[in-house]
């Protein structure tokens, strides 16, 4: 049965492909802010104690029988606990920011070993968390994801220039009057749900690249995080979807096919991106920090000043 | 204090007052007994060795620091109301030089204010970029990466940006570390320009150069003693600083001269 065909006839295949597209809305905008910023240590922090969340929610429904506590919300909370804690420390305890940010991610996942391992029952389906499965994503989850989605997509673009300007300049944006703590924190939260979110597509052991490829790949070629979100946005897309359809005929693991590809993807873009700048440079003389030529606008400019 | 001819009183306070200030980062003394004031229309200078406490000067004016002792007034209002009026450039190293970002969008930042800094540029917004991109003679490279520029134009755009906020003090940290002698000549004249309708505070480590253009010298050394330009010929340059011009550029001379008592 080719892919086509099976696709009209599964929903499972809709709602992976689905989920792809929905997923990758979330990991374009708020990857792109990532990779700006050079949080993926966070983002990978975060994404390890999600496995903690998973854990703790599917022992409270299997032994303490809380029916409705869907391993995802445990997800969720433990994410927002995480960027919380990793927020404050960074923003109040900055010289030992990068040991708690390591603390946090083996904590997260010691947490969700303990509690899989005291639920009784067959728990397969928590360690298709840890490298994923997007066949799996039933309707339930998609309308969650559709939630988080709207979410960051809405917070991600209309808080574009203050988390632009924190980004780029935390003392300036502070002096403009700017709220630096919350926006910190926002981008972190922005980040915790959209690590739920790929959760669901790659896994936790694969998010952060799925988070930072697509976007570091876009960034080579976009000068403006606007620019590198629509470009992240587009290849996250493709490469959801494009790794679901190849690795869906020879059986292969789809979190695994999907970021192959992503890896694959961002090499031959820095190869061409490479090229491009030699040949720019030798035909236009423009002036790239890497390559040491001379300015393209001169200072005579300045020297016309009254 | 002496009043400058350019700085003629219409209001009364000046544009920088710094009231016995002490401050430390939890050990020694950084700043001690600190009281200046920079008046309205002056082009100053606060000038030391590294360590000399600089930097932590300009936090503590700035409000991102906070004394241990004293007080700051920016246009007689506390630091973090009065620095709404204050353009300021920080050092460039500052920056992660791969962030994407265009060179309009760094000025616009300027814009940004307290209460309204959603969504995406606004027109007007961007007119106001670019006059000021103009001003710093860059309009042409509005759209480029901020990235792609040389040392030199990046600390214009960040004066641009610092003009975007529509400042009456324009406070610059070290603005000539990477600029060649060439281009520090005309860095200094874009600043005797703007001089003409605010106040411009510059943090150096050079004095040697500085002193043909400024108007008052603010010499930071734990201590601060303050010198109108004026009054600084050869000779009193020589006394202060036991040796030639040349000597304060290499920070050599100028703890020779603070160490003492006041």
């Amino acid at each position: 049965m080719t892919f086509l065909e099976a696709l009209t006839q599964h929903s499972f295949l809709q709602n992976a492909l689905l989920t792809g597209l929905l997923a990758a809305l979330a990991c374009g905008i708020v990857g792109t802010y990532v990779v700006a910023r050079r949080i993926s240590s966070i983002a990978g922090s975060i994404a390890h104690c999600v496995l903690g969340g998973l854990g703790a929610a599917r022992y409270l429904q299997v032994v303490c029988g809380w029916e409705w506590f869907h391993p995802l919300y445990g997800a969720l909370l433990s994410a927002l606990a995480a960027a919380m804690v990793i927020g404050l420390v960074s923003l109040h305890y900055r010289q030992r920011e990068d040991t708690v940010i390591q603390a946090v991610w083996a904590f997260g996942m010691a947490i969700g070993v303990v509690f899989i391992y005291k639920t009784p029952g067959y728990n397969e389906d928590l360690m298709s968390y840890l490298f994923g499965n997007i066949l799996l994503v039933s309707d339930n989850e998609i309308r969650l994801l559709i939630g988080l989605d709207v979410i960051v997509v809405l917070a991600g673009l209309f808080f574009h220039r203050p988390l632009m300007a924190v980004c780029f300049d935390e003392e300036f944006s502070r002096l403009r009057g700017l709220n630096v703590e919350f926006f910190t924190l926002l981008l972190l939260i922005l980040t915790a749900l959209t690590v739920v979110v790929l959760v669901n597509v790659v896994g936790i052991v694969l998010v952060i690249a799925l988070l930072t490829l697509p976007a570091a790949t876009s960034g080579l070629f976009c000068k403006t995080l606007l620019g590198m979100m629509a470009g992240a946005v587009l290849l996250c897309a493709v490469v959801n979807d494009l790794g679901i359809l190849l690795s869906y005929q020879p059986n292969l693991p789809s979190g695994a096919t999907i970021i192959l590809l992503a890896c694959v993807i961002y090499i031959l873009a820095l190869v061409m991106s490479r090229l491009r700048t030699v040949t720019e440079v030798h035909s236009k003389g423009i002036y790239r920090r890497d390559a040491g030529k001379a300015p393209a606008i001169t200072d005579a400019e300045v020297n016309q000043q009254p | 204090m002496p009043t400058h001819p350019t700085s003629v009183i219409h209001q009364p306070c000046p544009a920088i007052e710094v009231d016995d200030i002490s401050f430390s980062y939890g050990g020694p003394l950084v700043l001690e007994d600190v009281t200046f004031q920079i008046p309205r229309g002056d082009f100053a200078s606060l000038v030391g060795p590294n360590g000399g406490g600089k930097t932590t000067l300009v936090k503590i004016i700035l409000g991102l620091l906070s004394p241990a002792r004293g007080s700051i007034r920016i246009f007689g209002e506390p630091p973090r109301e009065g620095r709404k009026r204050v353009g300021y450039i920080p050092q460039r190293p500052h920056f992660d030089p791969l962030f994407p970002v265009s060179v309009l969008e760094v000025v616009s930042m300027g814009r940004i204010q307290k209460g309204l800094p959603w969504g995406f540029l606004r027109h007007r917004e961007k007119q106001q970029s670019i006059t000021c991109l103009d001003e710093v003679g860059l309009a042409d490279a509005a759209g480029m990466s901020f990235s792609a520029l040389s040392g030199g134009q990046q600390q214009r755009v960040l004066i641009a940006r610092a003009l975007a906020c529509n400042p009456d003090i324009l406070l610059l940290d070290e603005p000539t570390s990477n600029l060649d002698i060439h281009m520090e000549e005309a860095f200094y004249e874009l600043l005797v320009h703007l001089n003409q309708r605010m106040t411009v505070v510059l943090v150096s480590h050079d004095l040697g150069f500085v002193s043909r253009f400024v108007k008052t010298v603010v010499c930071v050394k734990q201590k601060v003693m303050v010198h109108p330009t004026s009054e600084i010929d050869s000779d009193v340059i020589r006394e202060m600083y036991g040796g030639e011009i040349r000597v304060i550029r290499h920070d050599v001379d100028c703890g020779h001269f603070h160490g003492g008592p006041l």
